[in-house]
């Protein structure tokens, strides 16, 4: 245990406490909203609900729900393609040697760098061409072939470190290729890779731009884009927006109150190694 | 023999993988380039014409476009000293409680609301500014303070730049703030120790020493808000659809206005060529001045 002698250790808990009241007020906000009546809301802005209204928790589900159903077939299929994929490639990188390899690690570096932005007209088009539009894959493919550059950088690392005299053991034993990874190194990269998929369900559980553009239709869509069309600009029930607010944080909240750790380090990993 | 065999096992494993970076990345960026010099619009969509640079030279004659630079300028300065400076504070102070309960505390209740979806957080923020009943306007109303309220994001182009900076207040919620805090308890305790007995003041011991410590992370941020900056417009386009007028319009979005609601795709493809060349070149000052300080 350090003491740090710095500024008096009460000014920096004060202000740490300040700083983290206005950093979730914002939730605490949301969830008393999501039981009040406009009229309510208009007399009691702040205070908890006196008259709790659980209609608004019902309507917006039956709204929300097929958004979440989209979000999750196309966040969960889009992971599971991202670990399946970039395990194998960068098992390959970190283990073998072979013609090319320079050149096709090269590639993966580049598309690390270079901004989607570049590409988002004419994978537009493609996905259009494709025939993809509104259907989930126009989302999981693409989400695929970007997520994955990140976390075959971060596996490829940690495959590296993995001891050579380890790997060598088991192929005494007998043990070929297959017996090597799914032994060996699959169970020693569970935290690592439980970690990166959290990254990857946060981003595209988040991302907005491209389902707009390509799940427009009310029945396909994800639940960043229900929720922006939720925002009715004529009437607003304010408990009914913030119920679907409220239950769209649930299943992240749910997923990551007990992943945290693995979520922070995969935050920071993923980032320092791009 | 058996070597062949070996590299067909090798190709087939690296095959999903360069399949889908060949068709949704390599074959888009290739096409980026191709389609930027195409007259491509929703009425002749099946036969695009070669225009050489016309589309390029549209969009920097229009004052539009240009200005949306200026605007985006702010925004980074904005994003990369008050932004990164309030997580590297807030990294700091937790930092500064050393190895307790309290600051584990701090770390996973600063960290809660990142997992929130971001449609969320913006949804919040897009109730604040309401004119109406939004919270921003009720308080100033419930302190008096009537005069002071303005149709946030829509009065001019100070309350609707001020509102969009000031989304996410206090900031401190973020990868940033992770990325520092990891920088700051991976500092050698010695270091502090000796300057200490030296009877360096804290102000000198976090100029001299912690600060220091963490440059290669602030190196990484700033890099990180450079290369995300420049292609981000979600927040314009969900809160103000860069208005009023065109007073918070970033290059992203008048891209994506032109592509996708103008439906102009060659003009589309020639915006992001530049913000991808906007961005590399950006990169690359970057990089260099690291290596320049060693």
């Amino acid at each position: 245990m350090t003491n740090r002698k710095g500024a008096p250790r009460v000014v920096i808990v004060g202000l740490l406490s300040v700083f983290l009241f206005f950093t979730l007020f914002p939730m605490y906000f949301m969830l008393i909203t999501s039981f009040k009546t406009n009229f309510q809301l208009s007399i009691n802005y702040f205070g908890l609900p006196t008259d709790p209204q659980f209609g608004f928790m019902q309507d917006a589900f039956s709204k929300v729900w097929i958004y979440m159903k989209n979000t999750i077939f196309i966040s969960g299929l889009s992971v599971i393609g991202v670990l399946i994929v970039s395990s194998l490639t960068a098992y390959v990188f970190a283990r073998f040697r072979f013609p090319l390899k320079q050149t096709l690690f090269a590639l993966l570096l580049a598309f690390l760098m270079i901004p989607g932005i570049l590409m988002l007209v004419p994978q537009f088009v493609l996905v259009t061409n494709m025939g993809l539009i509104n259907r989930p894959w126009a989302a999981i493919l693409p989400y695929i072939a970007g997520g994955q550059l990140v976390v075959i950088f971060v596996f490829r690392t940690f495959f590296e470190e993995i001891p050579k005299e380890l790997i060598e053991s088991i192929r005494m034993d007998g043990g070929n290729e297959l017996v090597i990874f799914f032994r060996l190194v699959l169970p020693l990269a569970i935290p690592i890779v439980l970690s990166m998929g959290l990254v990857n369900i946060l981003s595209t559980w988040n991302d907005f731009i491209w389902p707009l553009l390509v799940l427009s239709d009310q029945s396909q869509t994800t639940l960043t884009v229900g929720l922006y069309r939720f925002m009715d600009p004529q009437q607003k029930i304010y408990g009914s927006i913030f119920s679907g607010m409220t239950i769209a944080s649930i299943p992240l909240m749910a997923l990551f109150a007990f992943t945290m750790k693995y979520f922070v380090q995969g935050m920071t990993s993923g980032a320092v190694k791009a | 023999m058996t070597k062949k065999v070996h590299y067909v096992y090798i190709y087939a494993c690296l095959f999903p993988s360069f399949i889908l970076i060949g068709l949704f990345m390599l074959y888009p960026a290739l096409e980026a380039f191709r389609m930027s010099f195409l007259d491509w619009n929703m009425t002749n969509y099946l036969h695009p014409e070669s225009v050489g640079f016309d589309n390029y030279i549209e969009v920097f004659k229009d004052a539009i476009f240009r200005n949306s630079f200026l605007i985006l300028l702010v925004f980074m300065i904005w994003h990369i000293i008050i932004l990164q400076g309030a997580s590297l504070l807030g990294a700091y102070f937790i930092y500064l409680l050393g190895n307790t309960r309290l600051a584990g505390f701090y770390k996973v209740a600063f960290t809660i609301p990142m997992v929130l979806p971001g449609m969320v957080t913006t949804m919040f923020w897009l109730f604040f500014y309401e004119p109406n009943n939004g919270m921003l306007n009720t308080v100033l109303s419930m302190i008096g303070l009537e005069h002071w309220q303005h149709i946030w994001l829509g009065d001019n182009q100070v309350t609707a730049m001020g509102s969009l900076m000031m989304k996410g207040f206090p900031w401190i919620s973020g990868l940033g703030f992770l990325i520092y805090l990891a920088g700051f308890q991976n500092i050698d305790e010695s270091l502090r120790e000796a300057a200490t007995v030296d009877g360096a003041s804290p102000w000198k011991i976090f100029w001299a020493i912690d600060l220091k410590m963490v440059a290669p992370q602030i190196r990484l941020t700033t890099i990180l808000v450079l290369i995300g900056g420049t292609q981000q417009f979600s927040d314009q386009l969900i809160m103000t659809k860069g208005g009023p007028g065109y007073d918070t319009m970033v290059p992203g979005l008048y891209m994506y206005n032109n592509a996708f609601t103008y439906g102009k795709l060659g003009v589309g493809a020639a915006i992001g060529v530049i913000l991808f060349v906007l961005t590399m070149a950006l990169t690359y000052l970057n990089l260099r001045s690291t290596r320049e300080r060693g």
